[in-house]
């Protein structure tokens, strides 16, 4: 199969403009003849950059499990809950579907999508030749699936805003959601600063 | 990553160093992102590192209230740590609870310290942990600097009512029983509630009971180093041989139980009390102050019945109280099995201080009972309530009296005399015999009367009675107002009237004319 970049052509990443290719020198930079948008056959420095943010986002992935996310206090008591015992205290209250929602939003769609990404700029570095189109669809997948991890973040967001009844009951935020929200925004930027182009330009290199 | 490599080209000048091909660094600005996010995490880490103190194992009967990641300990209300798991124990016999303190809690931690469950409890002595039924229990602690530290610990299942670093005193009691005292009980001074009862326990080796109580600071002067305790529990009513008393105490103790103190004589003069010191709980206020230190133990013995008599009788000395009955029980004097010739072997004690006096002589008890025998000095039991009909033992001076002594040689024996009861008692046991004389008498009488001789004897004896009352009857006819008895006697009563007359008649003229009795009567005197 024959790429864009074999052939000298680049595609507009904001117009979707076919031109040919022209290296520009040092110093300059090729621009869309439409949209005078930035034209890059790869985005530059993706792997590092992925890379470098999917560890971050592993980083952050133990904090924001290991710290309390919310508290709510009922009448006086309360006591914070992690995320993990959180979805524990929703399945022993009889609400398994929410507990099971908030279990593949929060902790297995961040996880996937870390592990995912790692994995993909690992292949790409080792030039992997396997299954590289279920890769490139995983990619898409991963991408769609990024900004439902801001699930917890939005419910907290709200129910602290919500539940305000002084005495009677009260919801805090927790230190764990500010780091969650981390993860899930290093884990945007790395699935967007990844190039799944970088998957198909093995096989020019292996010919 | 892609190296670049420096323009090369000839330099027409030559005299240009060349430039210096470089690798460009590897290094990406973006990989200060995971760098900082690994520092958050490592701050984090540390973070917790910092606020985490040791982990300690509490032991509890249950786990009530306990719940593990919930359940805080608290001191002084304010978080020290929580209960991060409940586990059971291997045995069964209880509950471990696995607790993470906070940070800079060592001190807390030592042999010493107490942990309890902080739950709604409500008793006679009060209400605590109210505050509980809303928030969940809690566990205190009550921590001790000094000792050596410690990471297990057993928990109390009654909360101490004092911390163990509170300023009072805190002082131990022993006593026979335990009364209606209960932890939290009253400790009073005069009527005024002073301390508590922080709690009992049966000492292993002697089977006394031991009170622990505490004193408040404000009041620890006033126990002093020979104060008495007494158990104030409720009412006491005792009807013995100084008659009925009845004592009640306050209110609460009435209800809850408790223990007053006092001190004997002046407060001043005896040494301060020192926490940790042993008193004595004594039953009542008067066991209180019937304390003696020197005793000496006698015995008598003694024939008559005791019944009335018992332990803590008086033993008096011309009205005063000397002494006490400690036991009598009955003893067979080894010479004879006989249950007849059995006595009553009775312990007094004698407690000199009661009336200003001491043992301390230079004559050994030997001797000292060898001489007040030789003076007279006896026992013998008194009637102390003719009511009741209670005993006491009275000694007396009867140097007269025979020295009887039944006892072993080592015993201090005193010997005894009939009592004056005793003396009433033999007297009443005669009188069966004579109301049986009485009755045999009597019986005897019966039949004698029934005899025919008698019967015969009484049918004269009534034929006669017969014929004595005709002649009285006769006789009364013959006196009646018409008989010519009565008409006789009263011509010949005349008679006699008129020779009277004549008599004196005569005497008047021999008065007057003396000779007339020769001469014959002077008729010119003549008649009247």
């Amino acid at each position: 199969m024959m790429t864009a970049a074999q052939a000298g052509l680049v595609a507009c990443r904001t117009c979707g403009l076919v031109s040919r290719w022209t290296e520009p020198a040092p110093g300059c930079v090729s621009c869309c003849p439409r949209c005078d948008s930035i034209l890059r056959r790869r985005k530059p420095g993706s792997l590092s950059r992925t890379a470098a943010l999917v560890l971050a986002g592993f980083l952050l992935y133990i904090p924001a499990n290991a710290l309390p996310v919310m508290q709510v206090i009922y009448a006086g008591r309360g006591e914070p809950d992690t995320i993990l015992s959180g979805v524990e205290v929703l399945f022993n209250t009889g609400q398994p579907a929410v507990a099971i929602l908030v279990l593949f939003a929060s902790i297995t769609v961040p996880l996937i999508k870390l592990v995912g990404l790692a994995l993909m700029v690992l292949a790409v570095r080792r030039r992997s030749l396997w299954r590289r189109r279920d890769r490139t669809v995983f990619y898409r997948l991963v991408e769609f699936i990024g900004r439902w991890s801001m699930l917890d973040i939005f419910m907290i967001s709200i129910l602290v805003a919500l539940v305000k009844l002084q005495a009677l009951s009260t919801i805090e935020a927790g230190q764990g959601a500010i780091w969650f929200a981390c993860v899930v925004v290093t884990t945007m930027f790395a699935a967007g600063s990844f190039d799944p182009r970088l998957i198909w330009d093995v096989q020019e290199d292996r010919r | 990553m892609s190296s670049t490599d420096a323009p090369s080209g000839h330099d027409p000048s030559g005299a240009a160093p060349a430039a210096i091909v470089e690798r460009k660094s590897g290094f990406s600005l973006v990989w200060i992102v995971p760098i900082v996010a690994a520092l958050i995490g490592a701050w984090l880490w540390w973070d917790a590192l910092q606020k985490r103190g040791p982990e300690i194992t509490i032991e509890f009967h249950t786990a009530e209230g306990l719940e593990a990641g919930k359940t805080k300990i608290l001191f002084k209300s304010v978080e020290v740590g929580s209960i991060e798991s409940v586990e059971l124990k291997p045995d069964l016999s209880g509950v471990v609870c696995r607790a993470e303190m906070g940070p800079k809690t060592e001190p807390l931690l030592h042999q010493e310290t107490r942990f309890w469950v902080v739950r709604p409890r409500i008793g006679l002595a009060g209400v605590s942990g109210l505050s509980t039924l809303l928030s969940g229990a809690y566990i205190e602690v009550d921590p001790v600097r000094e000792g050596q530290e410690s990471r297990e610990f057993v928990g109390l299942e009654v909360p101490p009512q004092t911390p163990i670093d509170a300023p009072g005193l805190k002082l131990a009691l022993d006593a026979d029983a335990l009364g209606s005292v209960g932890v939290g009980s009253p400790v009073s001074h005069r009527g005024l509630t002073v301390g508590k009862v922080e709690g009992y326990h049966l000492l292993q080796d002697t089977d006394a009971l031991r009170i622990d109580i505490y004193i408040e600071p404000a009041y620890a002067q006033h126990v002093r180093a020979d104060s008495r305790f007494w158990n104030a529990s409720g009412i006491d009513l005792s009807f013995g041989a100084e008659g009925l008393k009845f004592t009640a105490s306050s209110f609460v103790s009435l209800l809850s139980g408790g223990v007053e103190f006092d001190t004997v004589g002046d407060e001043g003069d005896s040494p301060a009390a020192k926490s940790g010191m042993l008193y004595r709980l004594y039953p009542d206020r008067t066991a209180s102050r019937e304390v003696f230190t020197q005793t000496r133990e006698y015995v008598l013995y003694v024939t008559s019945s005791v019944r009335g008599l018992a332990p803590g009788a008086p033993v008096e000395f011309k009205g005063l109280r000397l002494g006490t009955v400690k036991s009598f029980k009955m003893v067979q004097p080894k010479f004879t099995d006989a249950l007849t010739d059995a006595v009553v072997r009775v312990v007094i004690e004698i407690e000199p201080e009661r009336i200003g006096m001491d043992f301390r002589t230079d004559s050994t008890p030997k001797e000292l009972i060898g001489r007040v025998i030789e003076r007279g000095l006896r026992a013998q039991l008194a009637s102390g309530n003719l009511l009741t009909g209670s005993l006491l033992v009275e000694l007396v001076i009867e140097p007269d009296s025979p020295v009887k002594l039944r006892g072993q040689p080592d015993e201090l024996e005193l010997p005894t005399v009939p009592s004056t009861s005793e003396e009433i008692t033999q007297t009443l046991d005669e009188v069966p015999a004579l109301m049986a004389d009485a009755r045999r008498a009597v019986s005897g009488l019966a039949n004698l009367a029934d005899s025919p001789d008698v019967r015969a004897t009484v049918t004269s004896a009534h034929a006669a009675l017969e014929q004595a009352s005709a002649l009285l009857a006769s006789i009364s006819t013959q006196l009646a107002a018409q008989s010519s008895l009565q008409i006789r006697l009263a011509d010949a009563l005349e008679e006699l009237a008129g020779g009277m007359r004549a008599i004196r008649q005569l005497a008047d003229t021999l008065d007057r004319q003396p000779e007339a009795l020769i001469k014959g009567k002077d008729s010119s005197v003549g008649d009247r």
